[in-house]
């Protein structure tokens, strides 16, 4: 079963080490940064997908990896739109447009962990 | 950063980088800001804090050829005018700053000094704002979107002026940050659906709404904070010579501005940002709304506070008059506020619900028309008045009127909106009682044109939204906002010209 983990910072973290306890599980991360906490803690040698994804990539990336879901791992610190007027709303949004997708997504909050 | 239209010409003044509100910005700049941003961060906000204090201080003990009270005055403009251009604190903490000198001058006693942030018209913008965010908890700005989108058709030049008219309409009534911040998600995803055209039409979209927003949010005294400021100072300059100013009357001359400008900005783009794509399958718009379903409880409350106020923000004195109400209880602010008492006794929102609001507007406004205040009361600002018309003498009031918009909008595009308008509108305020004008004439030029700041990434929050997308270049930015500022200069001057000549206004 592949999954697309969009988000490889502190929170990244958590969610692919908790996905690694399910061996069957193929992990895919994406993430705009180079070097992100997961990469930097060892955790993946590299990101799959570089880039920032939003409803603008979202299909094409999903069509490039095929994934069985994907999991949004992104918490708002990990947003760097947050820190513009409104960012929270906007970061709020394209989450939940993203999961209108045809693939199931699944928005991990940090209090599932 | 470099967006999906290739560069025709290089800026070859493109040069220096400078920092504004936090934000790093690369304008069309002198080298001093090439070397002053290489200055390390800690120097650079030193010196953007103490110049203005330099400056206040300077003002202070020269000898200049003007009564006390008028150089006090001038010197806490200037002050007030550099930190709030710098950013070198935060605006709502000048703006406490306002009173705080106002007081140590002798220009005004404590009261005087805070009874502008007490305004009626900081209370309306309040009652709008807490209003907004019902919106926004209950999703009726999405369904509000999707519906008139939907309604539009597929075409791209359909879908790019649906867009625009929801951003419009939304920010006539809610922020205009909320309303871009709410839309880029969507449009991206409807651009999503282009192929190798994405990246073209996402920077038309993006743009469409940002400048939609801007536009939608000048026809109301609510839509947007510099219009409160314009249109409080205005009310009580025009109340001096026995005449009123309400809330009816800035929507008279800002709904037919804001949509002609809408209409001019959407073709202006198209042009400006042409794209080989003709149409776009927008079933998905479509079967969204359709998931919506019904109107939920929270939305039809939303509706059913929202729709009355309006109604009676537009025909409220009438209404008043007719059942004898005390003359100012259907005034537009009294009507915000009992809308906010009716919201939260339905629990159509809850107070931490109220917590997300800007507050820090309201000390920014406060302080605008404080300083506006102390201008006019010092007797500064037909000083400042004389000595512009010194420069303009001569001139036809429909040059003034546009070197007043050019500026407005020069400044604005640099430092907020409100700030803009709380500085100039005192000094035009004296500027039109020395040249025997309307005051209307060059404080709604003012006013409306602070809003039509999109040429940079910092001009206005929605644009610095946009520009956070990495998806819309600095170049894009200012190549579609200089088109579309100039003719929307020109479009505001005249409207305003007419409408005040004609008495429509």
């Amino acid at each position: 079963m592949r999954v697309l983990v969009i988000g490889a910072g502190k929170f990244g973290v958590r969610v692919i080490k908790q996905l690694r306890k399910n061996p069957k599980l193929e992990i895919i991360v994406a993430d705009p940064h180079e070097t992100p906490e997961a990469v930097a803690q060892g955790l993946i040698p590299k990101v799959d997908i570089r880039a920032h994804v939003t409803t603008l990539n979202f299909d094409e990336v999903v069509q490039k990896v095929r994934p069985d879901f994907v999991v949004l791992a992104r918490t708002l610190q990990d947003w760097e739109k947050t820190d513009t007027p409104m960012g929270t709303q906007y970061v709020v949004g394209m989450e939940r447009e993203l999961t209108k997708s045809d693939v199931p997504v699944l928005p991990i909050s940090e209090d599932v962990l | 950063m470099q967006g999906p239209y290739p560069k025709k010409k290089p800026l070859k003044t493109v040069i220096g980088t400078f920092e504004l509100f936090g934000q790093e910005i690369v304008e069309l700049s002198p080298s001093f800001f090439k070397f002053f941003g290489r200055l390390p961060k800690l120097v650079q906000r030193s010196i953007k804090l103490t110049l203005p204090f330099v400056a206040l201080l300077l003002m202070t003990i020269l000898p200049l050829p003007v009564d006390q009270q008028i150089q006090y005055a001038l010197a806490i403009f200037v002050c007030i005018s550099m930190l709030w251009t710098f950013g070198a604190l935060p605006l709502p903490v000048t703006a406490l700053l306002v009173p705080v000198l106002l007081t140590f001058y002798g220009i005004f006693h404590t009261t005087e000094a805070l009874v502008p942030f007490a305004d009626p018209v900081v209370y309306l913008l309040m009652g709008g704002l807490i209003l907004a965010e019902a919106f926004r908890k209950h999703g009726v700005d999405r369904r509000l979107a999707y519906s008139i989108v939907s309604k539009f058709g597929g075409e791209i030049n359909k879908i790019l002026f649906s867009f625009m008219l929801v951003a419009a309409v939304l920010s006539m009534w809610i922020s205009n940050t909320a309303t871009v911040a709410l839309l880029i998600p969507v449009v991206l995803g409807l651009a999503s659906k282009a192929g190798e055209e994405k990246g073209r039409l996402s920077v038309l979209f993006l743009l469409g709404i940002g400048i939609g927003s801007a536009i939608g949010g000048m026809a109301t005294v609510t839509g947007s904070a510099p219009n409160a400021v314009a249109s409080s100072l205005l009310a009580t300059r025009l109340a001096e010579d026995g005449m009123t100013w309400t809330f009816v009357d800035w929507m008279k001359i800002g709904l037919p501005t804001s949509m002609a400008l809408l209409v001019i900005a959407w073709f202006l783009l198209l042009k400006v940002f042409p794209v080989k794509i003709k149409s776009l399958d927008i079933s998905s718009v479509s079967k969204e709304l359709k998931e919506m379903g019904r109107l939920s409880a929270g939305e039809m409350k939303t509706l059913g506070i929202f729709l009355p106020t309006v109604a009676l923000w537009i025909v409220g004195a009438n209404i008043g008059e007719m059942l004898g109400f005390p003359a100012s209880f259907m005034s537009a602010t009294i009507v915000a506020l009992g809308a906010v008492v009716i919201l939260f006794a339905t629990r159509t929102l809850d107070w931490q619900d109220a917590r997300t609001i800007s507050w820090d507007i309201f000390l920014i406004i406060g302080a605008g028309l404080a300083l506006g205040e102390g201008l006019q009361v010092s007797g500064a600002a037909g000083w400042m008045a004389e000595q512009l018309i010194s420069v303009t003498h001569g001139f036809h009031i429909l040059v003034i009127m546009l070197i007043i918009a050019g500026v407005s909008v020069t400044l604005s595009n640099f430092m907020s909106n409100t700030a803009t308008a709380a500085i100039l509108a005192p000094v035009l305020i004296g500027m039109s009682s020395v040249l025997g004008v309307d005051p209307k004439l060059l404080v709604l030029v003012c006013g409306l044109c602070v809003s039509l700041s999109f040429m940079t990434p910092i001009g206005t929050p929605p644009f610095t939204l946009i520009f956070s997308t990495g998806i819309v270049s600095r170049r894009d930015i200012a190549i579609g906002g200089m088109r579309v500022t100039i003719p929307a200069i020109l479009i505001v001057v005249l409207m305003v010209y007419i409408f005040v000549k004609f008495g429509l206004v």
